[in-house]
């Protein structure tokens, strides 16, 4: 992984602090078009925190997010939105009012997006997630794994250009986590994405990269390989997965 | 403005801004412990002015008696509610929660309309004569309305700081879900809670109607100005209530003196404006977000 | 798609009801029938404008009353100033909309209850301030000086009815509504598909306002006079939100039930127990908040389609055209 400025999304020494917690140190990431990059990290180690203030949830204190040559930096969730940056939310978050193909209808298309999202796309992207037949069921009725997709299908109604996965499998039985992990690889195509993700075990294998984060700092970066075999990373958090 | 004067103006100020900070509190410690906007905490109020008004028109008690008798039915009802109505409520959407509690409301005005009419209720019996102090006069019966604000005030703040049951409810306040797994009984403490915020209003319900006149909509007036005081105050925050109950009463009394009580109202209420705009948390800025 | 076919239906269903309610004065009909009409139509209008603000966005105003009589005041000094009624009319307008401005800027765009404190001080602002100003009369009030003849307000406001009515079901197939509810169920979710909240929230609080304006000014018409604590009354800004709130909240012919229902029970409690009134009226939100969710329309459709289908497990109803 390469510190280049052709990186789609460039995230350079950002920091943020709670209170008296340091939560993230000076982190600095980049992803690019059609990588999957995954972020990990045991709790508290700031992953969650550094996701977060890509997606626009809050502020830096410091430091610069920048995709595609533009400062994304202080622009609120919907501006980000627009811009193409999408994510999903660790516990689902649907509009149960909605039906499942409204709660895609109700996506705005982002300023880089080719066309106008219309019943169509919300119908092919509902049909690629395996949902096609609930469209017109109301979102209440889903369970958590369909509503995970449907907010996956969601995300993706605005056609991102990065895309940011919170904690995509939690709460899911190991069947349901491989196909979302599937899904994930599948509409991958030239979108950039970063995944926090808790279970190791499942997501490290598809992630083109990886970093993993403790204390609020990056401790290692590179390939799934290396990761798996860098002693640090063992040591702080995969120990007890891979004794 | 001469001392007396200023003096005077004062007092009055102390006095209503302590019946204010005593309702407030209530709303404070509800929104603080629950998350909830109680609208329906104006009936307390209502509550403990009529049934001071009925010990002393019918029973010809003297109205002191009325502050424990109203402090008992205002947290027996303050329970029922909670258990029959507020507890239902955890889970749902804002608009839910403000509807049943608004609703209530209406239940209480109407109840009260029906059972009393509209008219005007007072009466005099109650701690008699003046003091002097400094120079201005002091009615005995404010003396004791003051007194019974800053006793209930004080003992309240001295629950929530010091007792079990305090730091219970502040681990509520706090992170809900971190007190539940911690073994804070939270059904518990929101009765708790929800019964003493509604006694407290019965208690200064039944102060007004001593120095006021009580009718039906009685309770909801006073919840119209505890509304600024806490947002004033920041929303969950005692200290704030009652230090904000006391500012807005010293800013009603000199408005009412400088212009009318009209005026000295617009102005309490351009206030609430005023600091939704400039500082939503609360003037020191350590409410909860509302 | 089915549900453009039922708006469509739904939408003319609307229109043909409202002239047949509009023509009623002109059949002879008697003036209660047509104060009926009259006062069922003004609930209506009023519960549709909630219905749009709090309804769709699921943030609760308890102005609408105070905006209705903003826009009645607004009306009556510049028909008295010699303006033709249209004038007037358009004066109501601008001036509830002038006030939802007002309200947005200083609550709007805070989330949870700070707009709805900022509806409820309004209310109290708008009845101290008639008191107050010459230029609304003061506590005396203030008298149209031209007497309007009954069938214009009652037209006016079966067409204000009909109109927001209109609106509603409009919206509500739209990805305008669509998203306006996505705001109403999940702000932040809302935002990280790109919706704007604070631009919608306050214009859809203007257009509801605009209504109250509307209702307000024709009102005007039909009373000839007004009165600081009559037209500020909590009673308005209770009604706006209890007829839509008991008759379905967020759908399009719910507050049509809970006029109707609102307007039934009224008179019933007129003569039977009229101290009863609010106690009522609270116990009903009460209930239908507490155990039906979305109000009695709703309800009573889900009830319909079960009895429709046997066996078949019936998912919640859509957010459909017609209810």
């Amino acid at each position: 992984m390469s510190f280049a400025p052709a990186q789609l999304l460039d995230v350079r020494n950002v920091s943020k602090r709670f209170g008296g917690l340091q939560a993230v140190a000076d982190v600095t990431l980049a992803v690019d078009r059609g990588e999957l990059l995954g972020l990990f990290g045991p709790n508290g180690a700031g992953k969650t925190t550094t996701f977060n203030m890509i997606a626009g949830a809050f502020l830096p204190d410091s430091g610069s997010i920048v995709l595609d040559g533009e400062d994304i930096t202080q622009y609120a969730a919907p501006r980000r939105a627009h811009r193409g940056v999408g994510r999903t939310f660790q516990l689902v978050r649907p509009f149960r009012d909605l039906t499942v193909l409204e709660n895609l209808l109700a996506a705005m298309p982002s300023d880089t997006a080719v066309k106008n999202p219309d019943a169509e796309r919300a119908r092919e992207l509902l049909s690629r997630v395996g949902l096609i037949e609930r469209a017109d069921d109301n979102a209440s009725a889903l369970t958590l794994g369909m509503l995970k997709r449907l907010e996956l299908a969601r995300t993706l109604m605005i056609s991102p250009r990065v895309l940011l996965l919170d904690e995509p499998l939690a709460g899911l039985g190991e069947r349901e986590a491989n196909d979302i992990l599937h899904l994930v690889q599948a509409i991958k195509g030239d979108t950039a994405i970063i995944m926090v993700e808790h279970n190791v075990r499942l997501a490290l294998p598809i992630c083109d990269n990886a970093i993993v984060m403790d204390a609020g700092a990056v401790l290692a970066t590179g390939k799934p390989d290396a990761i798996r075999r860098n002693p640090a990373v063992i040591q702080a958090y995969l120990g007890e997965e891979y004794a | 403005m001469t001392p007396t004067l200023l003096l005077q103006l004062v007092i009055n100020g102390l006095i209503f801004g302590g019946l204010l900070a005593l309702v407030a509190l209530g709303l404070a410690l509800i929104f603080g412990v629950m998350r909830l906007v109680n609208f329906a905490h104006g009936i307390f109020v209502t509550l403990g002015a009529y049934a001071t008004y009925l010990l002393v028109a019918n029973l010809k008690l003297s109205p002191l008696a009325g502050i424990p008798v109203s402090a008992l039915i205002g947290a027996a009802i303050g329970l029922v509610v909670q258990e029959l109505v507020i507890r239902r409520l955890d889970n749902r959407p804002d608009l839910e929660k403000l509807m049943v509690t608004y609703a209530l409301a209406i239940i209480g005005l109407g109840f009260f309309s029906a059972t009393f009419g509209g008219d005007f209720r007072s009466y005099s019996a109650g701690p008699r004569g003046n003091i002097a102090f400094l120079g201005a006069t002091i009615g005995w019966r404010n003396l004791v309305v003051l007194g019974v604000c800053a006793i209930a005030g004080l003992a309240t703040i001295l629950m929530v700081d010091r007792s079990r049951v305090g730091l219970g409810l502040r681990a509520l306040a706090q992170n809900r879900d971190a007190a539940a797994t911690s073994g804070v009984n939270v059904n518990l403490l929101q009765r708790y809670a929800f019964g003493l915020a509604s006694a407290l209003a019965a208690v200064s319900g039944s102060l007004i109607s001593m120095i006021g006149t009580t009718t039906p909509q009685v309770g909801e007036e006073w919840l119209l100005s505890s509304f600024v005081v806490v947002v004033i105050g920041g929303m969950g925050s005692i200290g704030g209530a009652i230090a904000a109950g006391i500012a807005v009463g010293l800013v009603q009394s000199f408005a009412s003196y400088f212009t009318d009580d009209g005026w000295a109202r617009i102005t309490i209420f351009m206030l609430l404006y005023v600091v939704l705009v400039l500082r939503p948390r609360g003037i020191l800025g350590r409410g909860l977000p509302i | 798609m089915m549900l453009r076919a039922n708006t469509g239906l739904a939408a003319a269903a609307t229109i043909a009801l409202c002239v047949a309610a509009a023509s009623l004065p002109f059949l002879g009909v008697s003036a209660y029938l047509t104060a009926l009409v009259y006062y069922a139509a003004l609930y209506l209008a009023l519960g549709q404008a909630w219905n749009l603000m709090s309804g769709l966005t699921g943030y609760v105003s308890f102005a609408h009353g105070a905006l209705a009589g903003v826009g009645a005041y607004a009306a009556v000094i510049i028909l008295n100033a010699g303006y033709p009624v249209a004038f007037g009319l358009m004066a109501g307008v601008a001036a509830s909309a002038l006030a939802s401005l007002f309200i947005s800027i200083t609550s709007l765009l805070l989330r949870g209850v700070a707009f709805t404190f900022a509806t409820l001080f309004f209310q109290e602002l708008a009845l101290l301030f008639t008191r107050k100003l010459e230029i609304t009369g003061g506590a005396g009030g203030l008298v149209l000086s031209k007497i309007m003849p009954v069938w214009l307000p009652y037209v006016l406001m079966v067409a204000t009815a009909s109109s927001a009515t209109l609106l509603v079901l409009v919206l509500l197939n739209s990805r305008a509504g669509i998203r306006l509810l996505a705001i109403k169920n999940d702000e932040d979710a809302a935002a990280a598909i790109g919706i704007e909240a604070r631009s919608r929230k306050v214009v859809v609080f203007c257009a509801s306002a605009i209504i109250c304006g509307l209702v307000g000014g024709t009102h005007a018409l039909f009373t000839s006079a007004l009165y600081p604590d009559v037209v500020f009354q909590v009673d308005l800004s209770l009604i706006a939100l209890a007829v839509p709130m008991i008759g379905g909240v967020g759908t399009a012919f719910g507050p049509v039930l809970g006029a109707i229902l609102y307007m039934g029970a009224r008179e019933i409690l007129q003569v039977i127990a009229p101290a009863l009134h609010l106690i009522i009226v609270g116990f009903l939100i009460l209930l239908v908040t507490l155990l039906l969710r979305d109000g009695l329309g709703p309800e009573l459709l889900r009830l319909w389609r079960r009895m429709r289908v046997r066996n078949v497990q019936v998912a919640p109803p859509q957010r459909g055209a017609t209810l």
